[in-house]
């Protein structure tokens, strides 16, 4: 459905360029969810926003690579093109409720301008099919609600009107950008549920960026661990949980305070030293060898970049000394 | 003694740093060209707890349930409407602005943005030695920077930090001056609001360790306000949940997580996410919002929420009940989970 290739995304600063996406390549099949996890300033958001064709003209660029969407590469496309994609086939959800609604349309406004533009309905008809979007997303009294404006609702409700504007023209598919970062944990089990039952009803594939690996472990078939604006490792979920294949990824799951039961208040969390490197400051070689406890004379450059290769089957790692090697296929 | 003051074992054997006595904080709402207060708004309302010395108290709830008011009364940036806050002995509530200034030194609090709560006009310098100034620390200049010296030792930053401007660090970095900046009085109370929660997970891990490390070492006491369940499992000796104002459980934190009494409790507990794909979780889904604290429910505030709410919830608010197997425990539900085993 969706395949990306060798993507590289730049962006001029004051220290010079720099790769906030660095040659990432991975495939979306219909109806699945891959999720992108990493640390802020990993080129989770970036990635999104090449694939959206939304990247700043004036200091970013789509350097190299292809996206292919259903055999057409959107890389090439003209913007018109691409405006006739954009909330149509492929849909964005952000992080913001608060802040990506407009303040001074109502909601039913906003989600009938999706209709009309891309549908060509009349206001009548659009109007009918943002009642009906509301009541799909869980809104109650939806004929109510379509002549309230942004703060007039929650988080939780903005959050569901913005799904509706994203799934109006039931679009193939969906990227969400922290969908939940900014609510509760039990309005996020909400818009989780409603997300998957959503994607079941529409047959569409979703990309989930989030840092937390908690919603990805229950929302996602398969993961791509971002750093340093690079894929580290990709695996089917179940894989990457049971054995993580990079330094990295072990560390971020390590680094989460989980539950046990046993466990004495003596306890320390265990945690990957150091911080995130500035985009101008990369090492040459793998990019984590600074705080990889594994680190050795290989990952310092004189081999170059560790490659995404094969480490056991359908898992992939950018690592030259991968924690779970399988030395046997099966 | 009000109904809803938790009594527990240990409290009988040492005395408690700080005791919150039926402490409720109201926002009047002004309405109409007159501005007359028309409303009150409780974004604390009838809380009482103690914090034991050495001790972490977590604190959670969902944004709005009046964790951070509750936060901000204690160190007395918000008065509170009703009740009385006993630290050492003493209650801060009635205490003038000469005492306040003490008793400043003996409460800290370090906010959640790391990027917003230091100034960014100041080197790092400036900004520890400030505290020394005011509450006079140190004779003279040389002492003060030995203090500040140790103050990064304890934050673990290098001393070529000193000179540097916070813009230059990260939000990690950032939270660590924070850190020495409030330490820089010693206190002997530490409020973290959301202290960790802007931070990414793995610089989360280093903070929080670096949090119960300095607890170790300094003897400290923290009111640890999140709303993240998996921090504070992992931080706090006892937890109490908040919901819309109200405390609704509290206890000891591994019986809390293992055995929560509230269905509020259970259904935040079961919310979240757990990073193991593996495990089948049976969600309890809430439906709908947080109702306003404007127009609060008759009854139990939770009710309209709750599903195992009956006639006797919609009209009458639970009082406080200790648990029979785990006396440190307390709940205000009419029908708690226990009931069901």
């Amino acid at each position: 459905m969706l395949s990306v290739k060798n993507l590289v995304t730049t962006f001029q600063t004051r220290q010079g360029s720099i790769k906030a996406v660095d040659n990432i390549s991975f495939d979306l099949p219909k109806g699945s969810t891959l999720g992108i996890v990493g640390e802020s300033g990993s080129g989770k958001s970036v990635t999104a926003l090449s694939i959206m064709r939304l990247i700043p003209k004036d200091t970013g660029k789509i350097l190299q690579g292809d996206i292919i969407f259903n055999g057409q590469n959107i890389t090439t496309l003209t913007e018109s093109g691409m405006r006739g994609m954009r909330g149509n086939k492929i849909s964005m959800i952000f992080q913001e409720p608060m802040t990506s609604l407009n303040p001074v349309f109502t909601v039913g406004n906003q989600i009938q301008e999706t209709l009309i533009l891309h549908q060509q309905l009349s206001l009548q008809q659009a109007q009918k099919k943002a009642i009906e979007l509301l009541q799909m997303v869980g809104i109650p009294s939806p004929e109510k609600r379509i002549k309230d404006y942004p703060h007039h609702l929650s988080g939780g409700m903005r959050q569901r009107v913005m799904i509706a504007i994203a799934l109006a023209c039931k679009p193939d598919i969906l990227i969400a950008d922290e969908p939940t970062t900014a609510l509760d944990v039990t309005i996020q089990a909400q818009i989780l549920d409603l997300l998957k039952n959503l994607q079941k009803e529409l047959a569409m594939s979703i990309i989930m960026i989030t840092h937390d690996l908690g919603v990805v472990a229950e929302f996602c078939d398969d993961v791509a661990v971002m750093y340093c604006g690079k894929i580290i490792e990709k695996a089917p979920i179940h894989q990457i949980f049971a054995q993580p294949q990079h330094p990295y990824t072990q560390g971020l799951i390590k680094s989460i305070p989980t539950f046990h039961p046993e466990k004495s208040h003596e306890q320390r969390l265990s945690t990957i030293p150091g911080t995130l490197p500035p985009f101008h400051e990369i090492p040459s070689g793998c990019s984590f060898q600074n705080r990889c406890q594994y680190a050795q004379e290989a990952c310092k450059g004189l081999q170059g970049t560790p490659p995404l290769a094969l480490a056991a089957q359908a898992h992939w790692a950018a690592c030259f000394y991968p924690l779970h090697p399988k030395t046997h296929q099966d | 003694m009000g109904i809803f003051t938790i009594i527990s074992p240990m409290e009988k054997t040492s005395k408690p740093l700080l005791q919150v006595k039926n402490l409720s904080t109201a926002f009047p709402i002004k309405q109409g060209f007159l501005q007359r207060t028309t409303k009150k708004l409780y974004a604390v309302n009838d809380v009482s707890f103690f914090i034991h010395p050495g001790e972490t108290l977590g604190l959670v709830g969902e944004s709005g349930c009046g964790k951070t008011t509750l936060g901000r009364t204690l160190i007395q940036l918000i008065r509170p409407s009703a009740g009385k806050i006993i630290f050492d002995g003493q209650d801060i509530t009635t205490m003038d602005n000469a005492q306040k200034k003490k008793l400043c030194k003996s409460i800290q609090i370090i906010f959640q943005d790391p990027y917003a709560s230091l100034n960014a006009r100041m080197d790092v310098y400036t900004i520890l030695e400030e505290p020394l100034k005011i509450h006079k620390i140190g004779q003279d200049r040389n002492s003060r920077k030995q203090r500040i010296y140790t103050l990064l030792d304890y934050v673990q930053l290098p001393k070529e930090a000193l000179y540097k401007y916070p813009h230059e660090f990260s939000g990690g970095q950032r939270q660590r001056i924070s850190i020495a900046r409030a330490l820089a009085v010693e206190p002997k109370l530490m409020i973290c609001d959301e202290s960790v929660a802007a931070l990414d997970v793995s610089i989360q891990a280093q903070v929080i360790n670096l949090l119960m490390d300095l607890q170790k070492e300094l003897g400290l006491t923290y009111l640890f306000i999140s709303h993240d369940l998996k921090v504070v499992e992992f931080i706090a000796h006892r937890v109490a949940v908040m919901y819309l104002g109200k405390i609704v459980e509290t206890g000891t934190t591994q019986s809390l997580y293992q055995n929560p009494q509230h269905p509020y409790t259970q259904a935040l507990l079961s919310a979240i996410p757990t990073p193991n794909p593996q495990q089948k979780k049976n969600r309890i889904l809430l439906q709908g919002d947080v109702p306003s604290p404007i127009h609060l429910p008759t009854g139990c505030y939770f009710h309209p929420r709750c599903w195992k709410a009956t006639a006797l919830c919609k009209t009458q608010y639970p009082s406080m009940t200790h648990d029979i197997h785990n006396p440190n425990n307390a709940y205000t539900c009419h029908h708690p989970l226990q009931a069901d085993k």
